[in-house]
């Protein structure tokens, strides 16, 4: 996984908003390596992250997959069957061609990281104001994550030296060193 | 007429871009999902 980033998709309405998010879902992108990673490896993951069968009280909440072409499209509908048939239920996940992304507002990218006061200064001394650095960087995204799921000093080592950070900032990703 | 001069913080020096972000494969995917 190299860059993420949250935003708005699945309906019609142009250039949504967190306060009016008309008839959009809250969605999640990611750009990954195909040589390391598939997308139907993405699919199970996406599965598993969360009960498909169960109907959204809200399209802002919807399960979807949007698929960037029809490779994904066949992929993502021949796996929804089979998690169908395994679940023995109705998966109630829309499966659709994305037309248009909109990325959200500054505030909601690497969300779990600007709560951090340490390592959003971090950020903003390498990025400054550039917001949409900020949003596509990789040394963000995992700090985001490592802040998110605390994986432990084992896991974080691995990049602490790549992630361009001070002391201070890997010390709050649990690094054994900072 | 002497105009007072304006001193102007000094702008932050911006840190190098952190390594892991150069090293981006070429032909990357993009996957989008929504999981509620």
């Amino acid at each position: 996984m190299w860059r993420t980033r949250v935003g708005y998709a699945g309906g019609a309405a142009e250039r949504p908003t967190y306060r009016a998010m008309a008839d959009h879902t809250e969605c999640f992108q990611v750009d990954f390596d195909p040589t390391v990673v598939t997308f139907e490896d993405l699919l199970e993951l996406f599965w598993q992250s969360h009960d498909p069968t169960r109907e959204p009280w809200k399209v802002q909440y919807a399960s979807l997959v949007l698929a960037h072409d029809a490779d994904q499209l066949a992929a993502a509908r021949e796996s929804a069957e089979r998690v169908s048939g395994f679940l023995g239920r109705r998966v109630a996940t829309r499966i659709e061609e994305l037309t248009t992304f909109w990325p959200a507002e500054d505030y909601h990218q690497k969300y779990h990281l600007r709560q951090d006061r340490v390592l959003a200064a971090e950020y903003r001394a390498i990025f400054g104001d550039d917001e949409v650095a900020l949003r596509e960087s990789t040394s963000a995204m995992k700090a985001n994550a490592f802040v998110a799921t605390r994986p432990g000093a084992a896991v974080v080592d691995r990049y602490a030296g790549r992630l361009g950070l001070g002391d201070a900032g890997l010390a709050r990703l649990g690094a054994s060193r900072g | 007429m002497f105009l007072p001069l304006r001193k102007e913080p000094p702008a932050p020096a911006a840190r190098e871009v952190p390594p892991i972000d150069l090293e981006a494969p070429l032909g990357l995917v993009t996957a989008t999902f929504a999981n509620g």
